[in-house]
């Protein structure tokens, strides 16, 4: 195989990657926030915008994401997702700067109630990164056709969803330690303590 | 039509991505009121202060833990009522490794709790003024005090009996990863040939 194909191939390898990553980051991030719109809504009143662009934002930020993260994986040809993808980039820095110029620290709400990250650095040290995601799209992307840009797209939602059985699990299992143990002291009975008598279990 | 099970499984996934998180957070909101209503299933590590590291003879506890390997010693009060579901789920029969203390309390008749429950008597010692627990400088029952090597290691609180049992895995027989000393023997035998 000669030195210009491997390079090619692994040009391709890393964009593949870029694209995968940066739309599981996106698609995820976008569907947290429209579960849990209000922790993303508290996130925003922190930060001080006002209620004409705050609604906007609430809805906005949230699809743009879902959409962009979509169309990374659909159609990576396309230049507009890319652009879409500074954009949020930007926008994100731009949350981080304004969570540190506030007193009190916002939580970021960037994955929706999960997590309890403040506003601040990290989005800002995370701009570069997002720009060389853009940079490596912009000059070799993906070359799959949209079909199987769906497919992808089918598979990597499945797969973020299976990340999430299990936490579901883990709650689920405490859930159900804290229930028996409660129901281990029911079925034993209650001990009631009369004045001047000695204990009662009630069965 | 490929196209449309792609987007279906699309659709379905990110829904089944929603509704997975929302179950989340619906647990996590569960635990809280948990927490907040005490219903928590977690044992609290609790300082052993300057009894740490003593013989178990040494605070009152039976002379032959003090060569157990691993050991629980469960603390019981004749007054909690958690101390009584411990006593009762483990039907007269103690798990290898542990051994009870009773704090009979004011109970008329100190054995009260080990004889309602059938504790074995070789394994179960009554504290007869708490005389143990007032030199573990302890207050708290269920109390779980975990034993290693003839030392008082650490101890815990054990709010459920299957807290007790995940304390008890503790004095199951671990892997051994040492040398054996017919192994080692060898191994000498063989250096002093060289």
């Amino acid at each position: 195989m000669s030195r210009c194909g491997r390079s090619g191939r692994s040009a391709s390898v890393v964009a593949t990657v870029a694209v995968f990553v940066a739309a599981a980051v996106l698609l995820w991030a976008g569907l947290e926030k429209v579960r849990a719109s209000g922790g993303f809504d508290a996130t925003l009143v922190a930060l001080g915008v006002t209620s004409p662009v705050r609604p906007l934002l609430r809805v906005g930020v949230p699809v743009a994401e879902v959409v962009t993260g979509a169309c990374l994986m659909v159609a990576p040809a396309a230049g507009w997702p890319r652009g879409m993808l500074v954009v949020l980039a930007v926008g994100f820095a731009g949350a981080g700067v304004l969570g540190l110029r506030v007193e009190e620290p916002v939580v970021c709400s960037c994955f929706g109630t999960v997590g309890r990250h403040v506003l601040g650095w990290r989005q800002l040290l995370t701009l570069p990164v997002w720009l060389l995601a853009a940079a490596i799209l912009e000059r070799r992307h993906p070359g799959w056709p949209p079909s199987e840009g769906l497919r992808n797209l089918a598979a990597l939602v499945v797969l973020l969803g299976v990340l999430r059985v299990p936490a579901v699990v883990r709650g689920w299992q405490a859930a159900r330690g804290d229930r028996l143990a409660l129901m281990e002291g029911i079925d034993e009975g209650t001990p009631i303590f009369l004045a001047g008598q000695r204990e009662v279990v009630q069965p | 039509m490929t196209v449309a099970v792609y987007v279906l499984v699309v659709l379905v996934g990110a829904l089944a991505l929603l509704l997975l998180g929302a179950q989340v957070e619906m647990y996590r909101g569960l635990e809280q009121l948990r927490d907040y209503a005490g219903l928590i299933d977690r044992p609290t590590p609790v300082d052993l202060g300057r009894v740490a590291g003593q013989r178990p003879s040494e605070v009152g506890l039976p002379v032959w833990l003090d060569s157990a390997t691993r050991a629980v010693v469960l603390f019981l009060s004749d007054k909690c009522a958690t101390c009584r579901s411990i006593a009762a789920a483990l039907e007269g029969s103690l798990p290898p490794g542990l051994v009870i203390v009773v704090d009979p309390g004011t109970a008329d008749a100190p054995e009260e709790l080990s004889l309602t429950y059938e504790l074995d008597p070789q394994k179960t010692v009554i504290d007869l003024d708490r005389r143990i627990m007032r030199r573990l400088g302890q207050e708290v029952t269920p109390l779980g005090l975990v034993v290693e090597n003839g030392r008082l290691a650490r101890a815990s609180t054990v709010p459920s009996t299957r807290q007790l049992y995940t304390l008890l895995e503790f004095t199951r027989p671990q892997p051994f990863s040492g040398i054996l000393p017919k192994d080692r023997n060898a191994i000498l035998a063989k250096k002093e040939q060289v």
